[in-house]
């Protein structure tokens, strides 16, 4: 008998809670007045928070009359304040007028940018005193872009500046070789047409950028563009590099491609002068050799570069003309011709990018060196290889931060690159720290680039914080501190720290 | 009598934890999601997309893109190039968007003045795409796997039948990635499109308002051309976005070198 009894209360139990369950389930699924009892069952580790009446709110609830269960009007008065509302849309979608099909564009900027030297002291009496305002540069950019025919397009950009700070400290004060270097300039950039010769065959003929490595701030692989160095540290980063003609053309197979380039223009790095502030010198340097263009004197490069799920490669040979310029005991300045085999890589893990770039330059030729008291042209061919590791983090919200580490390491090292101030190893660190603020209308930026195994051999910090005042208008206000180091570049580059400040106005 | 004492509780206990029908918010839920995600949202797209950008002070700002976009089995391949402003024009970003959970989406940028490609790696999707008060996380898809989701009524909105479901990241690794904590979504009965968000951010307590205010359909395929977001904090707003899709078109047969880092280099020419 108890065992029947038992029975029968197990039948009933089971029927109390399927029933209790079932009937709790269905007023739940459409009654938001139980709904947390199915927030309670799907709670989980890391989202323990409760939803209340006001989340809902009347975002959602813009037909209040047709909700035959929202019949408590003291908690519709709560539940669906209109707090929640979304704020009208402005008009401004209606104005939008949709893209243009002209086939071609025009675009530039124009800005005004100033520089404050607060830190310098002249070297000796008779030297250019550089403290003070140092930029009160005007300076336009431009471009223009259109398309021929077919795949076809052409394009150039050109700039222009002029500084009327030495106009403004006395031009007399400075000398001519640094005002014909800085004052002013006039200079036509990119000038290219480029187009598909087949399916898989690009061409593109002109003055060009072209860009190799994976890294942001050391260049390693990256040699194919001479720079402009005129103000270390202070050059904007889309200025940096220098277009140079050549022919370049690129075969695309899958997820490889091979590009193949003809340089015919020699261009070297556009370097301080004497009376530079950043000049390092006692005495000015004669000017630097200037390579015909000539069909001997063309420089070739090749590059292999492939593309896989979070990973990229890309494999360099080159025989170009060394950008760092050499003195013989003729007191001539020549570039030697180099050769470099290089290799970079980045992949991608999480929010990590991992980069590596190693090359070996090979015929690397320095200046003449003091020997028995006299000067003797240095004959070694110097080989070279640099190595690059580098990490980037993106993990932190709207930030950025990159990490890169040199060595460039001159194998045959010898009393001969010592003489002149060379060392073994040259190391050198950048680091760069930006983030966006306020919807990316303010990016602060810091980059660091310093050299030394200890990073006490020279180099800078730069900061800057970059304020869009509208679409077109771009306020940056910086600073930039410099520190001497060993090395014959950097030996004078301290003290010429430099408060900036530009608005530019984009069009 | 002790033997049918622990029954009756087992038995209890597993009507209560594992019947099907107390789950059956869940299960709905996760049903309707499913049939979000797989909506025919159409292939071969291409669209221009106008975003403006207003801060508190009703400033405004203007950005001006031009998409495409391809199936490629469960993955799919983007490039998206801007117009304007002037500063920025001829940007472009290439995504490859893995359906795997275990594979991170690949992402490069061109960078017209610099005339670099630069690889992209950021499994946060957490930062503002583009300056609006959109996330990465809310640009690609989601996995359903990764959330919980309850039913939480039903409404009306537009005349519409709707379902409002709570969304919430199964783990704190979700919720740092996507950068939302909590979501209400309000999805439509009749197309199951999610027609109304509320989003909470996890950081600065913010909260999202999405809202659709243009579906159309075209090409037989829902479309969201008009959406306003507006971001609030303490109940005021801290900045609004709106979107305008413009030229959609489905069914374009793109070649596959569209999605290439030779097509980014080039732009839209």
């Amino acid at each position: 008998m108890s065992g029947r009894l038992n029975y029968f209360f197990l039948i009933a139990v089971i029927c109390m809670v399927f029933l209790s369950t079932g009937y709790s389930v269905a007023q739940n699924v459409f009654n938001k007045d139980n709904r947390d009892i199915f927030l309670a069952q799907g709670s989980t580790p890391g989202n323990q928070e409760e939803l209340t009446d006001d989340d809902l709110g009347d975002f959602f609830e813009n037909d209040i009359k047709q909700m035959p269960e929202d019949t408590d009007s003291e908690d519709l008065d709560t539940f669906f304040s209109d707090d929640d509302k979304p704020p009208d849309t402005p008009e401004i979608l209606d104005s939008h007028n949709e893209t243009d099909k002209k086939g071609y564009f025009f675009k530039g900027n124009i800005g005004l940018k100033t520089g404050f030297r607060f830190n310098y002291d002249p070297k000796g009496t008779g030297s250019t005193d550089h403290s003070g305002l140092s930029d009160a540069k005007v300076e336009i950019d431009l471009e223009f872009g259109s398309k021929v025919f077919g795949s076809w397009d052409f394009f150039m950009s050109g700039s222009a500046f002029y500084n009327f700070a030495y106009k403004l400290n006395n031009r007399d004060d400075y000398i001519q070789t640094f005002l014909d270097d800085n004052e002013k300039e006039l200079e036509l950039e990119k000038l290219f047409v480029r187009g598909s010769l087949n399916r898989a065959l690009d061409i593109k003929i002109g003055r060009q950028i072209v860009v190799w490595g994976k890294s942001d701030n050391i260049r390693i692989t990256d040699i194919l563009n001479p720079l402009d160095l005129r103000e270390p540290g202070m050059t904007d980063i889309e200025d940096l590099r220098l277009p140079v003609f050549m022919t370049r053309l690129d075969y695309y197979l899958f997820n490889l491609s091979v590009s193949a380039y003809l340089i015919h223009e020699h261009r070297l790095s556009k370097l301080p002068v004497f009376g530079s502030p950043y000049y390092s010198l006692p005495l000015a340097l004669p000017d630097e050799s200037d390579i015909s263009a000539r069909i001997n004197n063309t420089e070739y490069a090749v590059s292999l570069s492939a593309t896989f799920p979070s990973f990229d490669i890309s494999f360099y040979l080159a025989d170009i003309y060394d950008d760092s310029s050499y003195l013989n005991t003729k007191n001539q300045r020549l570039n030697g011709r180099v050769s470099m085999v290089g290799v970079a890589a980045n992949k991608a893990h999480g929010n990590f990018l991992y980069k590596v770039e190693t090359a070996l330059f090979d015929n690397i030729r320095f200046s003449a060196f003091p020997k028995n008291g006299r000067l003797v042209d240095n004959l070694t061919d110097y080989t070279r290889v640099d190595f690059l590791g580098g990490v980037e983090y993106s993990g932190f919200q709207n930030s950025h931060i990159g990490f890169e580490m040199a060595d460039k390491w001159l194998t045959n090292y010898d009393l001969g690159a010592e003489a002149i101030g060379k060392k073994e190893h040259t190391i050198q660190y950048a680091l760069r720290v930006s983030r966006t603020f306020l919807n990316d209308v303010l990016e602060m930026t810091l980059l660091t680039s310093l050299f030394g195994k200890s990073a006490n051999d020279g180099g800078f910090i730069r900061t800057q914080a970059e304020y869009d005042l509208s679409d077109e208008i771009a306020l940056t206000l910086g600073a930039i501190f410099y520190k001497s180091g060993s090395s014959v570049v950097l030996s004078q580059i301290g003290g010429n720290d430099v408060i900036f400040t530009s608005i530019i106005y984009s069009f | 009598m002790k033997k049918i004492v622990v029954l009756t509780l087992w038995t209890c206990f597993c009507l209560f934890i594992l019947n099907p029908v107390c789950i059956a918010g869940e299960i709905n839920a996760r049903h309707i999601m499913q049939q979000v995600e797989d909506r025919d949202d159409g292939d071969n797209m291409t669209s221009e997309m106008l975003m403006v950008l207003i801060d508190k002070h009703n400033k405004k700002r203007k950005k001006h893109f031009k998409n495409f976009a391809k199936d490629f089995g469960k993955d799919s391949k983007r490039i998206m190039f801007v117009m304007s402003p002037s500063q920025i024009k001829n940007t472009g970003f290439l995504t490859f968007d893995y359906d795997s959970a275990s594979k991170d989406d690949d992402q490069w940028l061109f960078l017209p003045a610099l005339g670099k490609t630069k690889r992209i790696a950021s499994t946060d999707k957490s930062s503002s795409f583009m300056g609006s008060d959109l996330n990465y996380s809310d640009m690609t898809g989601r996995n359903l796997e990764d959330y919980d989701f309850k039913l939480l009524k039903e409404s009306k909105l537009n005349g519409h039948e709707v379902w409002l479901i709570l969304s919430l990241p199964r783990t704190k690794l979700v919720e740092d990635e996507t950068g939302y904590k909590k979501a209400i979504l309000a999805v439509r009965k009749d197309n199951y499109v999610v027609v109304r968000g509320k989003m909470w951010t996890n950081k600065g307590n913010f909260i999202k308002y999405v809202d659709i205010q243009k579906l159309e359909r075209i090409d037989g395929i829902w479309v969201a051309t008009q959406t306003h977001i507006v971001k609030k904090q303490n109940k005021v707003i801290k900045h609004q976005t709106l979107l305008k899709l413009s030229n959609v078109k489905f069914d374009q047969g793109f070649d596959e070198n569209i999605f290439t880092i030779r097509r980014l280099e080039k732009g839209l020419f």
